[in-house]
């Protein structure tokens, strides 16, 4: 990162390479758009970049490049359909004879079940299932305490296996 | 408590197994960020950059080759120096002589934008095929065209748009009559944006694919697109069962076009999520609806020009999508000598002093 404050652009790849597939992630968490998450990811690069003379360096680089993310994720979607939940985009309203294709591989349960819960409980559980935090580079990543973080990933949890149908029979769709 | 635990093992299982079913970022990421990377720093003003060189010198950082900044300083102030005693020696003694043609000439051609800034040391001496370029009409069209004028004033700027606006290549292509025809064309602009649809266009079966209206139709579909990208469903396609229930389903011709790509065999081509995934662009299906355009781009030649990393980086700038739609801009790029004329001092302060 240093090296590449002082000129050497080269140096910025390496920390692209490292951190472009756990924000993708959960980034398309976030949205639930495959084009907007991948949008936001490299807008969230570009503009670390662009910042990067301005990043404390006590706090990890994660949690910096993540809260830039998360704000590209939330422009993009207020900016694509605001009118529209996410819950409707991810089960779709197609019909024909490919419907069952798509929405079977590519849209799973967790997906569908995900896409219902808040942004606060869909961003716990992408730091915590997707990208592996602890419970202290959640709370440094999403700006809360750390006590905050446990109880709403509790929490998360409990909603997201009732909505699985975990709680009650095995499916409660 | 006992149902508790369960729940907790099941949800970790689903998540594990949504983890390890995650989509993938498109191959060639990095690249494309880092691409991005280099344009933002050549955008970066003397404040930005002097602020990043302090943040960096604040962290420790020392430059490996010349151990410090002071050395940069001396050797940029020694550079100076001596380049103002070569400069005062050439203008006392006259020393070394004007080869060839006369500056005079090429400065004048200069001096219709901008007298007050040119001088004879602005000429890449001894390049007729500049100088001659600078004189000519095409440059003194060039120079009146406002949108021409703005690019090039951000090309001069940027190495990597220079490099990829005089390269060899692209300016040998654009003096072919049907290149230079196709090259304002919006439905050019709109394709050249999608590299990997320039790769699957390669696959001849892909290109005589792109020929049908119905099949371009049917893949601008969300749920045909996620279809596409799903193995099980790729799989299930080459089961002559399943296609003939298809079949029987009397489908619409879109359907049936794409059941049809598909038994030719070209899910690899159009399994690709990041091509997929750019057919909900209504600029890509527009133009891929031009019958016209859609044969130029059966031209192997055409299509590997199109695909190089320059030619998409060129085409990616508004500013030089502007500027090629103007036959200023198109004939001046193919006069000889615009390259070395760009090149030159004397170009560069034409477009940024006028």
């Amino acid at each position: 990162m240093v090296r590449c404050l002082g000129g050497d652009l080269a140096a910025f790849e390496p920390l692209v390479g490292r951190y472009e597939r756990v924000l993708f992630r959960v980034a398309l968490r976030l949205t639930g758009e495959y084009e907007d998450a991948r949008d936001a990811t490299q807008n969230a690069f570009i503009k670390a970049f662009e910042q990067l003379h301005r990043y404390d360096r006590k706090r990890k680089f994660f949690s910096w490049i993540y809260r830039i993310a998360v704000n590209e994720c939330l422009n993009l979607r207020r900016a694509r359909r605001p009118q529209e939940a996410l819950t409707e985009r991810l089960d779709g309203a197609h019909s024909g004879p490919f419907e069952a294709f798509a929405q079977a591989e590519a849209r799973g349960r967790i997906d569908r079940a995900m896409a219902g819960l808040s942004f606060e409980y869909r961003e716990v559980i992408a730091l915590r299932h997707l990208a592996d935090l602890s419970y202290e580079e959640m709370a440094d990543a999403s700006g809360v305490p750390e006590k905050t973080v446990k109880s709403r990933l509790f929490s998360a949890r409990q909603k997201l296996a009732g909505r699985l149908g975990m709680r009650d029979t095995n499916d409660g769709e | 408590m006992g149902n508790d635990e369960r729940d907790d093992a099941g949800l970790d299982r689903e998540l594990e197994r949504a983890r390890e079913m995650e989509t993938e970022l498109p191959p060639g990421f990095t690249a494309s960020v880092m691409r991005r990377v280099r344009t933002a720093a050549g955008g970066f003003s003397l404040l930005t950059r002097w602020s990043r060189r302090s943040a960096a010198l604040r962290y420790g950082y020392t430059p490996a080759s010349t151990g410090g900044d002071t050395v940069i300083k001396k050797v940029l102030i020694g550079t100076v120096a001596a380049a103002a005693i070569i400069l005062g020696i050439a203008y006392w003694t006259g020393y070394p002589p004007v080869p060839g043609e006369g500056t005079e000439a090429t400065v004048g051609a200069a001096q219709r934008y901008q007298a007050k800034q040119m001088s004879d040391k602005d000429v890449v001496l001894g390049d007729v095929a500049a100088q001659k370029f600078l004189q000519s009409d095409g440059f003194d069209r060039l120079m009146k065209n406002e949108k021409a004028r703005a690019f090039l004033k951000k090309a001069a700027k940027d190495p990597e748009l220079k490099r990829a606006l005089t390269s060899p290549e692209l300016l040998r292509l654009l003096k072919e009559q049907r290149v230079a025809d196709l090259v304002a064309n919006d439905n050019l602009i709109a394709l050249v944006r999608y590299p990997e649809l320039l790769t699957a266009l390669h696959n001849r079966d892909f290109a005589n694919a792109m020929h049908s209206e119905a099949f371009l139709k049917v893949l601008a579909r969300r749920d045909v697109r996620a279809a596409l990208t799903s193995r099980d469903f790729l799989t299930a396609m080459k089961r002559a069962d399943v296609v003939q229930q298809f079949t029987a389903l009397d489908l619409k011709p879109q359907y049936a076009a794409l059941i049809d790509a598909l038994n030719a065999e070209l899910a690899p081509a159009l399994a690709s999520v990041d091509l997929l995934n750019r057919f909900h662009d209504p600029a890509l299906l527009d133009a891929l609806s031009n019958v016209e355009l859609r044969n130029h781009l059966t031209d192997a030649s055409l299509v590997s020009w199109l695909h190089q990393r320059y030619a998409a980086e060129l085409f990616a700038d508004g500013l030089f999508v502007d500027a090629i739609q103007q036959a200023e801009f198109l004939d001046a790029l193919r006069l000889d000598g615009f390259a070395p004329a760009f090149n030159s001092p004397a170009f560069e302060a034409a477009i940024i002093n006028r």
